[in-house]
Parts: C-alpha cells; structure tokens; sequence
C-alpha cells in the first residue's frame, strides 16, 4: 500500500461533506448563508482525515456511519475555533475569502459558532463517550488559549513550547484520533500528531510560506511562543527583545527578531524530525496497521515547506 | 467448585495445566522484555541528555550565563518529559501485550463455531 493509497478516503470525504451540506439545510434558515460561507469554502478537512485514518489503522471494513458523524462534529467544533480566534486576531482573510465576522459582522459571527457548538453537543447527545469527548477538547482548547495569551513575551524555552502546542492543537488530534478509534489506543499519536502540525504551521509562518494561511508576523508581534521562537529566545539578545514585557517590539525589532527566527529554521526542522519519529513509533507499537498513520505523519511533516528534511526523515 | 464438592475429586485436565504453565511463562516473558526495554530506554533517555548537561557543567560551574541557565533548566524539564513519557509508553505496551495474550487465550483459533445457545426463560414482564 503506497502512501498516497493509505490515505484515500475519497468515498468518506464525499460522505463527510454530504453530511455537512445536509447539517447545514437542517439548521436554521437565519445561519444557511454564513454556514455555507464557514464550512463549504475549501477546508482541508485535517482533522476528519485523521478520524478516518485512525478508523482504518484499527480496523478493517468499511467507515461506518457513526464515525462520519464524528468527522463531522469534529470539523464544526473546529470552525468554531477558527471563528473565535479570527475575530479574536481581527483577521480579514482565511482561506484566501473574508472571514465569517468581516463578511456577516461579529454579532452573526459569535452567534453562529454558539449554535453550531450547541447543535454539535445536540446530535453527540445520544452517546455519551461522544460528547465527553468533545467537552474535553472544547475545554482544554480554552484553556490553552488563555495559557498561550499568559505567556506570551516571556522568556519560555522549548518545553513551553510543547506544552502549549501540546494542549492547543494537539488536543484537537488527540481528540481526532480518539474519535477514530475509541479505545483510546492512537490517543498519544493524536496528540504528537496534533504537536507536529502545530510545529510545522510555527515554522511554516517564520519561512514566510502560506501553505497553512498562518501569520507570522502577528505572532511575531504579538510575543507568541512559536516553535522558533522558542529556540531562538535561548539568546539573551534575542529573549530581551522578544520577552520585555515593558517595550512591545518595536519596527525595528521586529526584522531583528524575525532574522533570528529563522536562523533557528534548521534546528526547529530537526525538532520536527524527532516529534514525526515520536509519532511513528507510537503508530507501529500500537496501530493494528500502522501504514494510515505513518502516512498521515508524512503528509504533515510536509507543511512545513522543507521537502528536503522530509527525505531524510523517511 | 460445584456445591456438592464433586468437582474437587475430578483432576485436572493436562492440557489446563499445560496451557496455564505456558501462559504465565509467555506473561513473564513479556513482563521481562518489557522491563529490559524500559531500562534500556531510560539509559538512553539519560545518555542523550547527558551531552547537554556536560556544556553548562552539570550547572555547578560558578557564574552561570542567562543563557547557559536556561538551556539547563529547559534541558532538565525535557528530561523529566522523556523519563515520564517512556515509562508511560512502556506500561501501555506491556498492557497490550499482555491483552494480546489473554486475548488469543479467550479465542483459541481451532474452537469451533458454536450454534447460537438458545434461552429458553422468558424476560420478566
């Protein structure tokens, strides 16, 4: 089985998104034109890919479905993240189109990702371990929001980095992956998964690549703790400029900050290297067939715009 | 044992015997490699991070740099990360294992397929 055949899941993404498109004619007609606008526009569907994937590495036969409708509620629990930290950002564009709050305003915005999280809750009502596990993740990426906002500007090393990425992203792959195989099995290789695209959107923005639609700059501005970020602050120079909680980075610190970033490219690709291998050997020590889950790391090892890498770490 | 206490008279079957002697030896085998293979992880959990250690002198040298400080302290925390993340790993693959192992003992594989047993009382009402 190639990698690429390891991942075709076309017939369930065709499934995934009829189910989207009839949620939507479901919902209330007042929220049809911002649904459509939030959830027909292209999504690379990450998250539903890693459901299924975790799915067919546990078990053979075709995905039921009940999984599909996981997949979907996993992807309208991730619009709304979106939704959130794009007002929250005052991002004008995703997904190269307006965001939800520039095209329909915030008050539409706020009020359509509260009726998509409770009509998500909603349909996961009837199975509990369904819907404990989306509190879960609703819950933890609150709290990572906030610790990420905490901690910006401070002088944090690379175990920061990990633990914020770790609860950020990687609870949503780790919540992906329990979806995709309840017996919580794939629960860790969901969450370096989710460690691994988190690491690769930070390096991604520094190399000023677009593939993710990330901005470096505003994290740059910002004081985030990205994966270079957090190699390069190891400087006392660099720490002082990027973690004086005193002096926002001015303009000309900002190219000072951002050159050192991405003097630090090298060491955080090698990072990413090791968190890919980490996910590897949790997917070949406790994957019934490892060879979706191998693929699925390989595929985002990719997004971080560094092909080279890649090939040596296969 | 049965109530009348007959089931004691009966001796048991070589093949039990035989089959219980093989599994605890394939679960202590298990349990061995397992334990070999945590050690050997932890060492080179250990030897890995040794060579950061060693640039900033273990952090006993006098006058530790900002920067030598918090390399040792982000070095210190992932080493308590990797030391907690093998034995967490080692203990989920010993438990699979072993559930491997019970599990081909629930299901031998020449057991024939038995007709479905039918229940002849009724649900209470």
């Amino acid at each position: 089985m190639s990698a690429t055949s390891a991942l075709d899941f076309s017939v369930e993404m065709q499934a995934l998104t009829a189910a989207i498109e009839q949620w939507i004619e479901r919902c209330d007609q007042e929220l049809h034109d911002a649904l459509r606008w939030q959830f027909l526009s292209g999504s690379k569907y990450f998250r539903p890919l890693t459901i299924f994937s975790c799915w067919r590495a546990m078990r053979s036969g075709d995905v039921t479905p009940e999984v599909i409708e996981a997949a979907l509620l996993i992807e309208l629990f991730h619009n709304v993240s979106l939704v959130v930290d794009d007002i929250v950002d005052m991002s004008d564009e995703r997904r190269g189109r307006l965001t939800l709050h520039k095209k329909f305003g915030q008050l539409h915005a706020f009020m359509t990702s509260g009726y998509v999280v409770a009509d998500g809750f909603h349909k996961a009502a009837a199975d509990p371990g369904l819907t404990e596990l989306l509190a879960e993740l609703l819950k933890r990426l609150a709290v990572a929001e906030c610790m990420q906002w905490r901690l910006r500007r401070r002088p944090q090393g690379f175990e920061d980095w990990r633990i914020i990425a770790g609860e950020d992203t990687g609870s949503m792959f780790e919540v992906a992956a329990c979806l995709g195989d309840r017996t919580q099995r794939l629960r860790r290789f969901g969450g370096l998964l989710g460690l691994l695209y988190h690491g690769c959107d930070d390096v991604a923005d520094v190399r000023g690549t677009t593939a993710l639609g990330g901005g470096g700059f505003d994290d740059l501005r910002d004081g985030i703790l990205t994966l270079p970020a957090a190699l390069a602050i190891a400087d006392p120079a660099v720490a002082r400029a990027f973690a004086d909680p005193n002096a926002v980075p001015g303009e000309d610190q900002i190219p000072f900050l951002a050159e050192a970033f991405r003097a630090k490219l090298p060491e955080a690709e090698a990072c990413l290297d090791r968190i890919a291998e980490e996910a590897r050997t949790e997917a070949r020590l406790f994957a019934a067939d490892p060879r979706p889950l191998v693929a699925l790391v390989e595929r985002t090892r990719t997004l971080s715009g560094a092909s080279e890498s890649v090939c040596r770490a296969r | 044992m049965s109530a009348d206490g007959n089931r004691s008279a009966v001796p048991e079957a070589p093949q039990s015997s035989g089959l219980a002697v093989e599994f605890l030896g394939q679960a202590a085998l298990i349990a061995m490699m397992s334990g070999f293979r945590y050690w050997r992880r932890l060492a080179a959990v250990c030897d890995e991070r040794l060579s950061s250690f060693a640039r900033v002198g273990l952090g006993t040298a006098p006058g530790l740099s900002e920067e030598e400080r918090r390399l040792l302290t982000d070095s210190l925390r992932g080493l308590a990360r990797e030391l907690g993340d093998a034995a967490f790993q080692e203990a989920r693959r010993f438990q699979a294992e072993l559930d491997r192992l019970a599990l081909g003992l629930a299901t031998p594989p020449e057991a024939p397929v038995a007709s479905v047993p039918r229940r002849y009382g009724r649900a209470k009402p």
